[in-house]
């Protein structure tokens, strides 16, 4: 079987600065599994989620990222996207002036045409739409303003899990889904992602704690300091971390 | 203005008054009327062309870059319709080569009153579109399309007329070389009346021609007007603009000029407060590319109190373009209470664009509220990713980018479908100069 996603080795610094901020990281997720990667602020874990989206303020100085077996890094931001990798970002954008509505379709029928699929009709594109903002909550007066403008934090973040209903990618990639959510918001985005998990699609999870996954449930959980990974295990590693704190791992790292 | 001591005309000053001469015997008007349009040619020769050393010409000098001038259009009436706005539910009234040839019979019933200029000039109503111009409006220019002007229509709303359907006046020129069309327009709104009026210019791509336009705006007491003016001339072509409008207690006037074609393009505005309480709103777009020069130069004069103005101003520029804005606001003394707000903004696409901004605010009066600013920057990286991370392609996400920085300004002309109508030409515009980074842009003729 050919794993999902498999990065090898990898390398990676700041366009124009000196410090590596990913040292040999390594990492393969296969179809069906939920991965959480935990660790401390800096340790790399935004950079590994930028890098996957194809952000180009990076540059790779050695290794390589395979996606279903094809050099990721060799793709645009779009095409990765309509090859199935979402990224929900930490701090989604507002886009003034592009109204909600407009960016999903937009978004939706350039990745169905990306893949020779047919574009998606407006009565078709709404029912989807309105089913899949009903179970995360979202209201019809957010669909109607321009992109994440004036949303709360955990609206945006709503709003994030809205886009990957939508999209129905196989590859999640979550960046602290869970910053800025209270605990009702917190169970609301863990169902919208709960019910998104099946034998194929797989989920990156990057967190900074641990309640996150009490809510979604990871097969593996990694620890990361210093640009890779220094502990992989099952879910009871995130309840260890919680106890211990990440001090032991920094400190190894 | 200063006057200087002219030593050297240009080959374009030169060929005027043989230009003149040339067609005096068919230029419509009354003697009274010829005789002005001397005096104006007069004006012009003494004057010549505008240059840098004139202080609101200084992004835009004329002398410079005219390097000649064309001669009078002979009109041809090709039948022809625009291509701009051509779907829009209008009363249009379309001018092809300097002929008028098509004109709403209809609009009568309406209650309001369409002239051409050749009947206006020749009756009693003639010297009316050549007095009362204000001082900012005036020009060398002005006096070039005085002396020349030989086509154009007069739209007269009276008082308790609400026009349902905007009046659409299109300009098309079809000429296969260098022409000069010279029009002069006017609009007058009664008292409690509304109406909307379009005007748009369109014509061949790389043929020299030059369009000198003029308009005398009057909107009265408690009215509203709403005019929107769409230059979509050639990628050669040269657009001249002067319009001076006089706005009447508690009236309401949407100016929105929009600037897209041309080589070069000067639009000029003038608009003074001629009664308290009334509302001013221009929302200008230019969108150039290549090696396109517009310039936008507006004045706003406050003479009474209890105004308001609001002045937004959106360029997206490509290419080497260069956008030129001048807004400038003058408060007077008497003018207490005023409400002036002004905002220039643009967006380049490209390191060898040019954005001249200049704001000016002078305030005589010490119980108001101005303030002006302006902008420029690129397209927001952040942003940009965040759309194709969700697998929209660059070309497509820097439209969507473009349309939204445009929007504002676009929406705040307050019409539906004048604003979609837009939008679509914008979205034309961007699909063709989005491209990536060596766009050079649709007018490097």
């Amino acid at each position: 079987m050919t794993a999902l996603l498999e990065i090898k080795n990898l390398h990676v610094k700041v366009e124009g600065e000196d410090k590596e901020i990913l040292r040999g990281f390594n990492l393969t997720v296969n179809p069906g599994e939920v991965h959480a990667i935990m660790g401390p602020n800096g340790s790399g874990k935004s950079t590994l989620s930028y890098v996957l989206a194809g952000k180009d303020d990076y540059e790779i100085t050695e290794g390589e990222v395979l996606y279903k077996g094809e050099d990721l890094l060799e793709m645009e931001p779009d095409e990765r996207a309509a090859a199935g990798l979402f990224l929900a970002f930490q701090y989604p954008v507002e886009i003034p002036g592009v109204a909600f509505m407009t960016f999903l379709k937009t978004a939706l029928n350039a990745q169905r045409k990306t893949r020779g699929e047919g574009e998606l009709s407006t009565p078709d594109f709404m029912r989807l739409v309105k089913e899949k903002s009903t179970a995360l909550n979202i209201s019809q007066d957010m669909l109607k303003r321009p992109v994440n403008v004036g949303f709360s934090g955990g609206e945006k973040k709503r709003s994030e899990i809205l886009q990957m209903a939508l999209l129905q990618p196989e590859l999640c990639v979550m960046d602290e889904t869970d910053s800025g959510l209270d605990i009702d918001a917190l169970r609301v985005v863990s169902d919208g992602v709960n019910a998104l998990r099946d034998a194929e699609r797989a989920m990156v999870v990057i967190t900074h704690y641990q309640r996150l996954l009490n809510h979604i449930v990871p097969d593996v959980v990694h620890v990361m300091a210093a640009g890779r990974i220094v502990k992989t295990g099952g879910k009871e590693l995130a309840l260890e971390l919680e106890q211990s704190g990440y001090a032991a791992f920094t400190e190894a790292a | 203005m200063s006057v200087e001591v002219r030593v050297v005309q240009t080959a374009a000053e030169e060929a005027v008054p043989g230009q003149f001469e040339a067609v005096a015997g068919t230029l419509p008007g009354s003697p009274e009327i010829q005789a002005e349009r001397r005096a104006a040619l007069a004006r012009f020769q003494s004057e010549g062309l505008p240059h840098r050393r004139v202080e609101e010409w200084k992004y835009t000098d004329l002398r410079r870059v005219l390097g000649a001038m064309p001669p009078p259009v002979q009109p041809t009436g090709a039948p022809i319709g625009p291509e701009t706005l051509a779907e829009l539910d209008a009363w249009k009234i379309v001018i092809v080569d300097g002929a008028i040839t098509c004109w709403p019979e209809a609009l009568a019933d309406e209650g309001v009153s369409v002239t051409r200029l050749t009947d206006a000039l020749a009756g009693a109503d003639g010297a009316g579109l050549l007095e009362g111009w204000q001082a900012e409006a005036r020009s060398s220019i002005l006096d070039l399309n005085t002396a020349f002007m030989a086509t154009g229509v007069v739209i007269a709303v009276p008082d308790g007329v609400h026009l349902a359907k905007p009046i659409h006046v299109a300009t098309v020129t079809t000429v296969p070389e260098a022409a000069a069309v010279t029009l002069r327009h006017a609009v007058r709104v009664g008292a409690n009346a509304s109406a909307t009026v379009i005007e748009s210019y369109e014509g061949p791509d790389d043929v020299s021609y030059l369009v000198n336009t003029t308009n005398k705006v009057a909107v009265g007491r408690d009215s509203t007007l709403t005019w929107v003016k769409i230059q979509r001339d050639g990628t050669a072509a040269t657009h001249l603009s002067t319009a001076t409008i006089d706005v009447d207690q508690g009236a309401r006037l949407t100016c929105a000029p929009i600037t897209i074609g041309a080589a070069l393009s000067r639009n000029q505005f003038a608009i003074a407060f001629d009664g308290e309480h009334a509302d001013v709103n221009v929302t200008g777009v230019q969108m150039l590319g290549g090696r396109q020069h517009g310039d936008t130069t507006l004045f706003v004069d406050h003479a009474l109190p209890n105004g308001a103005s609001r002045e937004l101003f959106k360029s997206v520029l490509d290419g080497r373009a260069r956008g030129v804005f001048q807004g400038k606001i003058v408060v007077r003394q008497d003018a207490q209470k005023v409400d002036g707000r002004m905002m220039a903004q643009s967006l380049m696409l490209s390191d060898q664009a040019e954005a001249d901004s200049k704001p000016e605010l002078e305030i005589y009066a010490d119980d108001v509220q101005c303030g002006h600013g302006s902008t420029s920057g690129r397209i927001d990286e952040d942003l940009l990713f965040y759309l194709r991370a969700r697998g929209i392609p660059e070309v497509t996400a820097k439209a969507l980018l473009i349309e939204a920085f445009i929007g504002e300004a676009v929406e705040a002309i307050g019409n539906e479908a004048i604003a979609e109508a837009l939008s679509s030409l914008a979205h034309d515009w961007v699909v063709q100069h989005a491209g990536g980074g060596a766009s050079n842009g649709g007018a490097d003729a």
